[in-house]
């Protein structure tokens, strides 16, 4: 099967890139990559002051937001501070957390537009490359000569692309001033400005950015101060990700795995004897704070994390990847996330305390812990929370980009972000181009209610579905438009997925999807139910009743990763809940991911097709289209080879 | 049928570029070992004598210990005037 993908260019050279720009310069905007037509529409404000005519001949102002070269690349692009377009980078060059300059996904938010780089009015990067690099040449003067290996093998990139954005920005043919914010304002700006909030604590945990692994601030309208700091190499975002790397998953991919295997283990603080050992690792003072004893840790000169002293600790070497998990393993993780949880607990305490607001907003790669998310409310003093759908370093395009907007050329905020739906879609011609070309076996839907029938029945009866429909989500979670879904009533459809399907470990445990209004009736969650729960990002436990009757999205500790949706967000897929609730009494779908392992989430019909054709997905739903695996036997391959982290 | 023009010249380039993948691959690998031996020259050279230097003179790079009542640290981010942000650090 040869990948076309009709709408970027896949080539790396940035002369090409300019080249594809000049010829589609004048290409219509494509109807795909509008948003769903019955979405409440937040019109912006700034022009009503304005004249007809004024308003008529007005330019819009686009903002590129741009992070990269650590880990999950993105671009985003905001039009009179409404973002209209953003994308990860991996989901055009297929490498799973791509950190190259994201020019794909430039190109792509670009061409949404219709726009050239010429018509953008400013650009903003995440971060600020030169005190990043002061901070690393910093580590190797304090751990000369054990950090030799690193500096040899790490420098070359700094001195060939991380310290020369500026000469890739211009390489696109962007001429206009190029703003740079600290790492940790990025992702303070991407939590609170396009949050519901208008004033608000915030917020920022994540392994390190320059110096800063640790912020607490407070955002009021368009104003963001952070106040306090906790600087490298004191980071909980490192704790865990070395627990991670002690429990043989890879680092910046695989911390999440460690949360889900965490409840196999001892989850109670005074029994578990690795929780005890952990906390003598870090140091917590009741405001909060915290500091790591850098003995049992390597991450500050080499590249493996875990130091000797350590693994003496935890009573063992580090474990191997794909060896078999012991019950001590799983203690470890139950302990590591015990701890994140007590550490991320005082942090919010004391953040109510200094702010003395109601409401938080968290930003950070370990706002990603949605385990600890669903525990928020009921542990501190707020009320409410909110979290962007990418609280991780992808998410720091869009939080650069508004900062800008709104903080530095001080326009009011106006945007919420209320969806994740950014990024590219495919009008119904183009996949029927696609599978007419690829000479697939395929049948259409003459209407929507036949389709979400259909499918329902299919998902009832057992099979495993490929979802692909409109904008492609932004952000690590599926959220309904590049999603698998099945019946999770079926008690061995974990076992299913994870071996035929997803081909990975047997105890990660799938998340469901529900209707907003029925979430209550099968989940203990937080009343009101918090609007975040929409991108999958708090952990809740399933009433007793129904565990035993949806098991394949129960955890083993009876939680859920919730989705809710409503209507107006996603018709379809929320009829198609809908309709399978009608047929199986339990209005709840398994959603995961639409993605090989090792592989980013699928963007294209392409993707999409060979993910279904190489892995054990029964059929496949792509607009209209019904694309069944055993009608196309020529293009079956095995993904199971390839299937890796 | 086909003039040799047209033959011979799309079988050079397509040999041509066949050559210059080989010759990135080998420069390449030129290039790691390369920079591994500058770079490790500058390691010990450049930064070996500074770290040791700092280390006489009780300098410390990275706050490893800390003794406080608390480990937050003041700081003003946001807020900053306009031509801070065109700066990279």
């Amino acid at each position: 099967m040869s990948e076309t993908s009709p709408s970027i260019a896949t080539t790396g050279s940035t002369k090409k890139l300019i080249a594809v720009q000049r010829r589609t310069r004048n290409l219509p905007r494509n109807p795909a990559h509008k948003l769903p037509h019955n979405l409440p529409q937040k019109q912006p404000h700034m022009l009503a002051h304005m004249t007809n005519h004024q308003q008529v001949t007005a330019k819009p102002m686009y903002i590129l937001g741009i992070s990269c070269y650590y880990h999950d690349a993105s671009a985003a692009l905001l039009k009179d501070g409404q973002v209209v377009a953003a994308a990860q980078e991996e989901r055009f060059t297929r490498k799973k957390h791509d950190s190259s300059f994201p020019q794909h996904a430039i190109l792509w938010c670009l061409q949404s537009q219709g726009i050239t780089p010429g018509d953008l009015s400013r650009v903003a990067f995440y971060e600020k490359p030169f005190t990043k690099f002061e901070r690393v040449l910093y580590q190797h003067l304090h751990s000369f000569p054990k950090s030799i290996k690193t500096f040899v093998t790490s420098l070359p990139s700094w001195l060939t692309e991380k310290l020369r954005v500026m000469k890739s920005i211009r390489k696109l043919g962007y001429k206009g001033d190029v703003f740079f914010l600290e790492h940790h304002l990025s992702h303070a700006a991407s939590a609170f400005l396009v949050s519901p909030f208008k004033k608000a604590a915030i917020v920022t945990v994540d392994g390190v950015g320059e110096w800063t692994t640790t912020t607490i601030g407070k955002g009021t309208d368009s104003v963001i101060e952070l106040f306090k700091e906790i600087d490298f190499p004191h980071s909980i975002g490192l704790l865990y990700s070395t627990i991670t790397a002690y429990l043989g998953f890879s680092v910046n991919n695989s911390e999440y795995k460690v949360m889900g295997l965490a409840p196999y283990g001892d989850m109670n603080r005074r029994t578990n004897l690795f929780y005890r050992k952990l906390k003598s690792v870090i140091d917590v003072k009741s405001d909060g704070s915290y500091l790591l004893d850098m003995s049992y840790f390597t991450f500050h000169y080499g590249d493996r994390m875990p130091s000797n002293v350590l693994c003496e600790l935890l009573e063992g070497p580090v474990r191997l990847p794909e060896a078999d998990l012991t019950s001590r393993h799983k203690d470890i993780a139950a302990a590591v996330q015990l701890v994140t949880e007590d550490v991320m607990t005082q942090i919010l305490k004391h953040a109510h305390d200094i702010t003395k607001c109601d409401d938080v907003v968290l930003g950070g790669g370990v706002a990603l812990n949605s385990v600890y998310n669903g525990k928020i409310l009921s542990n501190t003093p707020f009320k409410k929370v909110w979290i962007h759908p990418d609280p991780g370093d992808g998410g720091t395009s869009i939080g650069a980009a508004m900062y800008v907007w709104n903080c530095i050329l001080k326009h009011k905020r106006s945007f919420v972000l209320s969806h994740a739906s950014l990024g590219p879609g495919y009008s119904t011609e183009e996949i029927k181009a696609y599978l007419d070309g690829h000479h697939i076996h395929y049948s259409t839907f003459s209407k929507s209610d036949e389709l979400v029938k259909q499918i329902a029945m299919l998902i009832f009866k057992g099979s495993v579905v490929g979802w692909f429909q409109g904008r492609m989500e932004w952000g690590p979670r599926a959220l309904g438009n590049r999603s698998i879904l099945s019946n999770p009533q079926n008690p061995r459809m974990q076992e299913i997925l994870n071996l035929k399907v997803k081909h990975r470990e047997k105890f990660r445990p799938f998340a469901p999807v529900v209707c907003l209004e029925d979430a209550s009736t099968y989940f203990d969650c937080n009343e009101p139910i918090p609007e975040i729960t929409d991108f999958m990002l708090m952990v809740y436990p399933i009433k007793e009743k129904w565990r035993k009757k949806i098991p394949a999205v129960t955890h083993v500790d009876g939680s859920g990763r919730l989705q809710t949706i409503q209507r107006f967000q996603n018709p379809l897929y929320y009829d198609l809940i809908k309709e399978f609730g009608r047929l199986a009494k339990i209005p709840i779908l398994i959603n995961t991911s639409f993605n090989i392992r090792g592989e980013p989430i699928v963007c294209s019909p392409h993707d999409a097709y060979r993910c279904m054709m190489g892995t054990g997905i029964d059929c496949l739903v792509m607009d209209k289209f019904l694309i069944r695996r055993d009608e196309n036997p020529n293009d079956m391959w095995d993904s199971e080879q390839i299937a890796k982290d | 049928m086909a003039t040799p023009k047209a033959t011979i010249i799309p079988t050079m380039i397509a040999c041509l570029r066949k050559i210059k993948e080989a010759l990135t691959v080998v420069g390449k690998k030129v290039s790691t070992v390369v920079n591994t031996i500058l770079l490790g020259v500058i390691y010990i050279f450049v930064v070996g004598p500074l770290a040791i230097a700092a280390r006489l003179m009780k300098k410390r790079f990275i706050q490893t210990e800390k003794k406080s009542e608390t480990y937050w640290v003041k700081t003003d981010v946001g807020n900053k005037p306009v031509n801070r942000y065109y700066r990279q650090y």
